[in-house]
C-alpha cells in the first residue's frame, strides 16, 4: 500500500542554484537531509523505498554537483581547508557516493546507475580541488607526499575508496571506458593512504598518553593548551608552501619525538571536530533547526510565513500549525491548477482552492472578507467554477480535519476527512458558518440538501499526525488515489517530504 | 468600495484627496484594541511586534488577518493598500495532532 504511495508521489522540483550568499549551507544541509533519510530507509531494511528514491537522489546529487562547482570551484580565495562546513560536506558527498552505488547495485543495470555514480564523484572532486588546492587534481593521482593532518588523510582516503568502488562497478556493469584512474595505482593509493592513517593514530595515541603525562607532572591544562596553540601556528604555516617539506617533518616526527607530539593533539582535536562535524551533517534534520534562531522565516507563501519552529514540529514529530497546513495546501493546490489537462485555465477559475485554516474564526460576524476570493492568480474567478474546495478546520483546539466540497456535475457533496472518528458534529457546528458565509459573500448555491459524507479512510494510530493525514488526505484527492493510499506508516516520511517540499518551494520562488 | 461609489467626480480629478502619510491602524484580539500611526511605508512588523509586546504575546504564536488575509512582518501599509482606520486583526496560532 504505501509502496504504491510513495510511487506515485511525483519527484520534487530541481533545486535551484542561486546566489552565492544564499546560505550555501542550507542547500547543504537540505540534501544532507535527504540522503540521510535514505540511508535511515536502507537500514530499516525498505529497500522498495530505497528503489523509489534513486531518482530522487540522482536528481539531489546532479544539483548539488551543479551546486558545488559554482560554488566552490569557480570561487575566490583557497583558505577553504580550515572550513569544517566544507569538510563536513564533502564528507556527505562521499557517503552520497556510496548510498548511489548501494541503490544502483540493488537496481542492477539501470540505465542511469554509472551516470550518477559519476555525478556524485565529480562532485566529490570539485570539493576536492578546494579543499586540498596542493593536490592538484584528485583524479590524476598526486604525487606522493606525506601529509600530517588526519582530517585530511580521512577525507583522501574515503574519496580514493570511492573512487576504487567506482572503478570495481563500472568493471563489473562492463563499462571499461568509464574507468577514471588506473586501477592498479588506486588500489596502492588507497593501500598507502590507509597504511598512513594507521601509522598517524598510533603517533596520535602515543602523544595523547605523553600529554597527559606533562599535564600531571608540569602544568595546569589550559596554560597548556594554549602553548600548543601558539606552536601549531608556526609549524602549520611552513608547511604548506612547499609540500615537499612534510615528508621531512614526519622522518623528524620518528626519530626525534618532542615537537610533533606538540603538534598533534591540537590536530587530533581539529580533526575530531571535523568528525563530529560530518557525524552532526549526517544527522542534518536536527542540525538545520539548531542552526539558525527560531524565529527566522523559512517559507512565505502567499502572506504565510514559515517559521524554523514550525518546521521543527514538522519534522520532528510534532504537531503541525497552520503555518504548515496552509502554505502547503496552497502549494498543492497550484501545482495541482498548474497540470496540464487538469485545468481549463481559459475559464478563469482554477480547478482546486484551498481556504485558509482561520476562515471559520472570521466568518462568525458574516462580514465580506475581499482578499479571500478570487485566488491569487485567477481575477475572474467564479467560486461555482471552481470544482473543489478544501476547508482545512482546526476543532477543539487540537485536532486538524478536512473538508472537500466537490462538484459533482449535478451537486455540491461535502466529505469529511479526519485522522480520527468521532469529530464529524463538531466539525458541522463549525461549518454551518462556513456555509452562510459562501452563500452570502460567494454565491454558493446548492439547492438540494447539502450531501455531507464521511468515506472510509485511514485513521492515524498516535495523536500527533492529524496535520499530516490531512496534508496526505488532500494530496491523494488532488491526484484522484483513492484515499488509502497512504497509511499511519508514511507519515515519518511524509512529514520529510512536506519540509523539502516546502523548502524547495522557497529556494525556487 | 462604497467611498468609490459616492464620489462620481473622483475619476476626473484622482488627485482630489492626496494620501496623507500617516494611517491610524487598529489591532484587536476581539478583547483588546490598540490603536496605531503609522507612515504608510512602514515595515507592519514593528506595529505587530509592538503589539504582542504590549499583550505580552511572542509573534510566533500569533497570526495578523487583513481582509481575511495573513499579514507578513514585510508587509507596509502601502503594499496591502490600507486606508485609515483599518483593522488588523490578530488571533492564536493553531495547532493541532490529536
Amino acid at each position: 500500500m504505501s509502496k504504491a504511495f510513495m510511487s506515485k508521489l511525483p519527484l520534487p522540483q530541481p533545486y535551484k542554484v542561486v546566489s552565492r550568499d544564499d546560505n550555501a549551507l542550507k542547500t547543504w544541509q537540505l540534501v544532507n537531509f535527504w540522503y540521510d533519510f535514505v540511508v535511515k530507509e536502507a537500514d530499516s531494511k525498505r529497500l522498495d523505498r530505497l528503489l523509489i528514491m534513486a531518482p530522487h537522489i540522482r536528481l539531489g546529487l546532479k544539483y548539488l554537483s551543479a551546486r558545488i562547482v559554482k560554488e566552490y570551484k569557480d570561487a575566490g580565495s583557497p583558505q577553504q581547508k580550515e572550513n569544517p562546513d566544507l569538510v563536513g560536506a564533502f564528507c556527505s558527498v562521499q557517503l552520497a557516493c556510496q548510498e548511489v552505488q548501494k541503490n544502483d547495485l540493488f537496481m542492477r543495470g539501470s540505465a542511469g546507475s554509472i551516470s550518477s555514480f559519476t555525478i556524485a564523484l565529480d562532485a566529490a572532486h570539485a570539493m576536492f580541488g578546494r579543499l586540498f588546492p596542493h593536490h592538484a587534481s584528485a583524479f590524476e593521482l598526486p604525487r606522493d607526499q606525506t601529509v600530517t593532518d588526519l582530517t585530511e588523510l580521512r577525507v583522501c582516503s574515503q574519496f580514493y575508496e570511492n573512487l576504487d568502488r567506482y572503478n570495481r562497478f563500472a568493471r563489473q556493469q562492463h563499462l571499461e571506458e568509464h574507468l577514471r584512474v588506473e586501477p592498479m595505482l588506486l588500489t596502492n593509493k588507497v593501500k598507502r593512504l590507509a597504511g598512513e592513517i594507521t601509522h598517524l593514530e598510533a603517533r596520535l595515541d602515543k602523544g595523547r598518553k605523553l600529554d597527559q603525562l606533562d599535564d600531571d607532572n608540569e602544568e595546569a591544562k589550559p596554560q597548556g593548551k594554549r602553548a600548543r596553540e601558539t606552536a601549531v601556528q608556526p609549524a602549520g604555516s611552513a608547511k604548506e608552501p612547499e609540500p615537499v617539506r612534510p615528508e621531512k617533518g614526519r622522518k623528524q616526527g620518528q626519530s626525534t619525538h618532542k615537537r610533533p607530539e606538540n603538534v598533534q593533539p591540537e590536530q587530533s582535536a581539529q580533526a575530531k571536530i571535523a568528525i563530529k562535524r560530518t557525524l552532526e551533517f549526517d544527522a542534518s534534520t536536527s542540525t538545520i533547526l539548531k542552526l539558525k534562531d527560531q524565529d527566522a522565516k523559512v517559507v512565505s507563501r502567499g502572506a504565510g510565513v514559515t517559521t524554523l519552529k514550525d518546521f521543527a514540529e514538522l519534522v520532528s514529530g510534532g504537531w503541525l500549525s497552520d503555518a504548515v497546513i496552509d502554505p502547503y495546501l496552497a502549494l498543492l493546490c497550484e501545482q495541482t491548477n498548474r497540470q496540464p489537462g487538469n485545468v481549463p485555465v481559459s475559464r478563469g477559475s482554477p480547478e482546486w482552492h484551498a481556504w485558509p485554516s482561520w476562515l471559520y474564526l472570521k466568518v462568525s460576524d458574516e462580514a465580506e472578507l475581499p482578499r479571500l476570493w478570487p485566488p491569487q492568480g485567477f481575477p475572474e474567478a467564479k467560486f461555482a467554477e471552481t470544482h473543489h474546495h478544501l476547508f482545512p478546520m482546526h476543532l477543539d483546539e487540537n485536532h486538524w480535519g478536512l473538508a472537500h466540497l466537490s462538484w459533482g456535475g449535478a451537486q455540491w457533496s461535502l466529505d469529511w476527512y479526519s485522522g480520527i472518528s468521532g469529530y464529524m458534529q463538531r466539525f458541522l457546528d463549525k461549518w454551518a458558518g462556513i456555509e452562510r458565509y459562501l452563500k452570502r459573500a460567494w454565491g454558493f448555491r446548492c439547492d438540494q440538501t447539502l450531501t455531507i459524507d464521511e468515506p472510509e479512510q485511514p485513521r492515524q494510530g498516535n495523536a500527533s499526525d492529524c496535520g499530516v493525514f490531512v496534508l496526505c488526505e488532500a494530496r491523494c484527492l488532488m491526484e484522484g488515489w483513492p484515499i488509502d493510499t497512504f497509511g499511519q506508516g508514511d507519515m515519518k516520511f511524509m512529514r520529510r517530504r512536506i519540509c523539502f517540499e516546502l523548502e524547495l518551494d522557497r529556494s525556487a520562488s | 468600495m462604497s467611498d468609490r461609489e459616492q464620489s462620481p467626480g473622483g475619476a476626473a480629478n484622482p488627485e482630489e484627496q492626496p494620501k496623507t502619510e500617516h494611517l491610524n491602524i487598529k489591532v484587536t484580539d476581539n478583547n483588546n484594541e490598540v490603536f496605531f500611526k503609522i507612515k504608510r511605508t512602514t515595515q507592519l512588523s514593528k506595529l505587530m511586534n509592538a503589539f504582542c509586546e504590549r499583550q505580552g504575546k511572542t509573534m510566533q504564536n500569533v497570526r495578523f488577518l487583513f481582509d481575511g488575509a495573513r499579514v507578513n512582518p514585510t508587509d507596509s501599509p502601502d503594499s496591502l493598500e490600507m486606508d485609515d482606520g483599518d483593522t488588523l486583526e490578530v488571533h492564536q496560532e493553531q495547532v493541532g495532532g490529536a
